[in-house]
C-alpha cells in the first residue's frame, strides 16, 4: 500500500507544482520588487521626520548632532530637523508634521559627565500607527545619542589634556564619563517595550516578506491537496471500513501524504530563494517539518470536515487570506494599522509565522 | 447469511424505511426497486454495517463487499494501482486473478495499465466491482450497478453476478434497470417507506409505475 502512495503521490504533485510554479512566482515578484512598489524606496520607506529641539548654542550640541547625523542607522531611517523651541517641537508633533519630536535640556552633555542623567524628552501620537517602528527608530536615535556622549569625552579630554592632570588620572575620568553615558543610555531603554520590538528589528523587510509569503504559499497549497484527498469521499471511506483497514491509519497515510508533498515545495522554494540569495538557513530544511506537519493536520483535517474540494477552496481563499492578513502574513504588522498590532497576538498564526522567520533566517 | 429483522432507517433526520424484513441464504440474489429517495442506498448502507437503524437490527455473517454509486477509485492511479490499494496481493497475483478467474469476465486486464482519469464510465464500473471481488466477499451489495452503461458492459456484469452467486455469495442489487431484476431470486420494492416482496404477477415495470 506504501508503494501505491508513493507512486500517488509522484502523479499527483505536478498539479503541486503548477501551484507552486503560479503562485511562488508571483510571491517572488512581491518580495523581491513589491518592497519597493508597496512601501516605497528602500532609503525613504522608513525615513520619519523628527523634530529636536537642542538648547543653546553648546558646541557639545553642534558636534553631537554632526555626528548622530553622520551614522549611517540614523540617516537611513529618522530625518532629523533642528527647530528653535521646545513649544514648537510639540507643536510640530501634534500637528502631524513630524512622526515625534526630542526635546535635550539644558546641560544634556554636561550631565553625562558629572552623573545627574538629565533625560531627554521623547514625545509621539499614541494613535500613530507607525509609533512601534517610530519608537524602534527613536531607540536607535537615543542609543547614539551616546554620540554625543562620546563627543563629551573627546571634548574631557580634549579639555582636561593642557598637561595639568596626569595621563592615568585623565584616563580614569574618561572611562568614567563613558561608563555614565552607557548607564544614561540602558535606563532610558527600560522605558520602551524594546523585547519585542528588536526582535522584529533584527529582520529586514525582505526576510519578513519572504518568510511569511512561504507560509502563505505552504497553507494556500491546501486547496490544491483537496483534490488528492480522499478521506472526504464516503464512497472511499465505506471501502477502507469493509476492507478491515483503519481509518485513522487511512487519514494519518492521507496526512502524511500531503505533508511529503508540502515539504517537496518547501525544498523547491529553498532552493529558488537561496538562489535569489536571500539566504535561507540550511537548517530550516529540518525545523520546517513541524510546521508541515501541522499545515497537513489541520488541512486534512478541514477536508476531512467539509469533503467539496470546491468548498475547501473557497475556504482556503476567503478564510483563509483574512487570517493570514490578521496575522501579518500577507503585510508586515508594523505596516498595518494600529488597531492590528495588538489583534495580531490574539491570532496563533502570527507566531507560526514569527517561527518560520525566525527558521528560515 | 443476511438477516434484517423490523428495520427502520433515517436519511437526513426522515424516515425513509419502516419495518423492513428480509432474510437472505446464500447463493441468493436479492433485488431492491424503488423511485429515488426510496431508501435502496440507505438499506444497502446498513447492511453493510456503514447506516445504523433507528429500529431492528441487521445480522450479516461473511465479509461484506459493496460498491457504491460514486466509486471509489483513485484518478491518478492505474486500474492495477488502484486494486493495490485494498488487496495484499502482488502485482503478478493480481493480474493472475484477473485472467484465471470469474472475475475475468468484466476484462479488466485488458486496461490494467491505463489511469482512471482516462477511463470511460463502462470502464470504471467494470474496475470497481473487480476491486470489491478481488477481496472474495461472502456479501456483495450493488448500487446501481448497471447505470450509464452500453449494453456488453451489462451484460459482462450480469454474467460475473451469476457466477458469483453460483459459487455461494449473496448478492443484493439496488437497480431501476429492469434487465438486473431478471437475474434476481427475489425482488422487493421499496415504496412509500415499506419494503414489500413483488406480488406475483406483476412486473417490474408496473411496480415503478404503479
Amino acid at each position: 500500500m506504501i508503494r501505491v502512495y508513493i507512486k500517488r503521490i509522484l502523479h499527483f504533485l505536478p498539479y503541486a507544482l503548477c501551484y507552486l510554479l503560479a503562485f511562488g512566482f508571483a510571491s517572488i515578484c512581491i518580495i523581491t520588487y513589491g518592497e519597493s512598489f508597496i512601501f516605497g524606496d528602500k532609503y525613504s520607506y522608513s525615513q520619519a521626520e523628527i523634530v529636536l529641539y537642542l538648547p543653546g548654542d553648546s558646541e557639545y550640541n553642534d558636534v553631537g548632532l554632526t555626528m548622530v547625523n553622520r551614522i549611517d542607522s540614523v540617516g537611513e531611517t529618522v530625518d532629523l530637523k533642528r527647530l528653535d523651541s521646545p513649544e514648537e517641537v510639540l507643536q510640530a508633533v501634534s500637528k502631524g508634521d513630524a512622526v515625534a519630536g526630542i526635546i535635550i535640556p539644558e546641560g544634556f552633555a554636561e550631565s553625562l559627565s558629572t552623573g545627574e542623567n538629565l533625560q531627554a524628552q521623547v514625545y509621539f501620537k499614541e494613535a500613530d500607527s507607525f509609533d512601534g517602528k517610530v519608537v524602534n527608530d527613536l531607540l536607535m536615535y537615543l542609543a547614539n545619542l551616546l554620540g554625543t556622549g562620546q563627543c563629551a569625552t573627546i571634548t574631557t579630554y580634549a579639555v582636561l589634556g593642557n598637561g595639568e592632570i596626569s595621563s592615568s588620572d585623565m584616563y580614569n575620568i574618561g572611562t568614567d564619563v563613558q561608563n555614565r553615558c552607557i548607564e544614561y543610555v540602558l535606563s532610558r531603554n527600560g522605558l520602551f517595550d524594546e523585547e519585542s520590538i528588536d526582535y522584529l528589528s533584527a529582520y529586514t523587510l525582505k526576510q519578513k516578506m519572504t518568510a511569511s509569503y512561504t507560509f502563505f504559499l505552504l497553507v494556500m497549497s491546501i486547496f490544491v491537496f483537496a483534490y488528492f484527498y480522499k478521506g472526504s469521499n464516503d464512497a472511499v471511506m465505506t471501502r477502507v471500513k469493509l476492507s478491515g483497514k483503519s481509518p485513522v491509519a487511512f487519514f494519518l497515510m492521507e496526512t502524511a501524504s500531503v505533508a511529503v508533498m508540502i515539504y517537496i515545495m518547501y525544498l523547491i522554494v529553498f532552493v529558488v530563494l537561496n538562489s535569489l540569495r536571500l539566504g535561507v538557513n540550511e537548517l530550516s530544511l529540518l525545523l520546517m517539518i513541524p510546521v508541515i506537519i501541522l499545515i497537513s493536520f489541520v488541512s486534512s483535517a478541514l477536508i476531512y470536515l467539509v469533503k467539496k474540494p470546491n468548498t475547501v477552496a473557497f475556504i482556503t481563499f476567503g478564510a483563509g487570506l483574512v487570517i493570514m492578513y490578521l496575522a501579518g502574513g500577507l503585510m508586515p504588522v508594523e505596516y498595518m494599522p494600529k488597531f492590528f498590532h495588538t489583534a495580531v497576538l490574539a491570532n496563533p498564526v502570527y507566531y507560526l509565522i514569527q517561527y518560520v522567520l525566525g527558521v528560515m533566517f | 447469511m443476511v438477516d434484517i429483522t423490523n428495520v427502520s432507517l433515517n436519511y437526513k433526520k426522515k424516515t425513509v424505511l419502516t419495518d423492513v424484513n428480509i432474510h437472505a441464504v446464500k447463493g441468493e440474489c436479492i433485488g431492491l426497486l424503488g423511485l429515488n429517495g426510496s431508501g435502496k442506498s440507505t438499506l444497502l448502507s446498513a447492511i453493510a454495517g456503514i447506516k445504523k437503524p433507528i429500529a431492528g437490527t441487521v445480522a450479516t455473517e461473511g465479509k461484506i463487499g459493496f460498491v457504491t454509486q460514486e466509486n471509489a477509485l483513485i484518478d491518478e492511479l492505474s486500474a492495477l494501482d488502484n486494486l493495490r490499494m485494498w488487496t495484499p496481493l502482488s502485482k503478478e497475483e493480481i493480474k493472475k486473478v484477473l485472467t484465471t478467474t470469474d472475475v475475468s469476465v468484466l476484462k479488466v486486464s485488458e486496461f490494467v495499465d491505463v489511469k482512471v482519469k482516462r477511463m470511460s464510465g463502462g470502464m470504471k464500473k467494470r474496475l470497481a466491482i473487480t476491486s470489491v471481488l478481488i477481496e472474495k466477499p461472502d456479501i456483495l451489495l450493488l448500487d446501481e450497478p448497471l447505470s450509464g452503461l452500453d449494453i456488453p458492459a451489462k451484460t459482462d456484469i450480469l454474467n460475473v453476478i451469476d457466477s458469483y452467486r453460483k459459487n455461494g455469495g449473496i448478492v443484493f442489487i439496488a437497480s431501476h434497470a429492469e434487465e438486473v431484476f431478471a437475474h434476481c431470486d427475489r425482488i422487493f420494492v421499496l415504496k412509500d417507506s415499506k419494503c414489500t416482496l413483488l406480488p406475483e404477477g406483476m412486473t417490474v415495470i408496473q411496480a415503478i409505475n404503479d
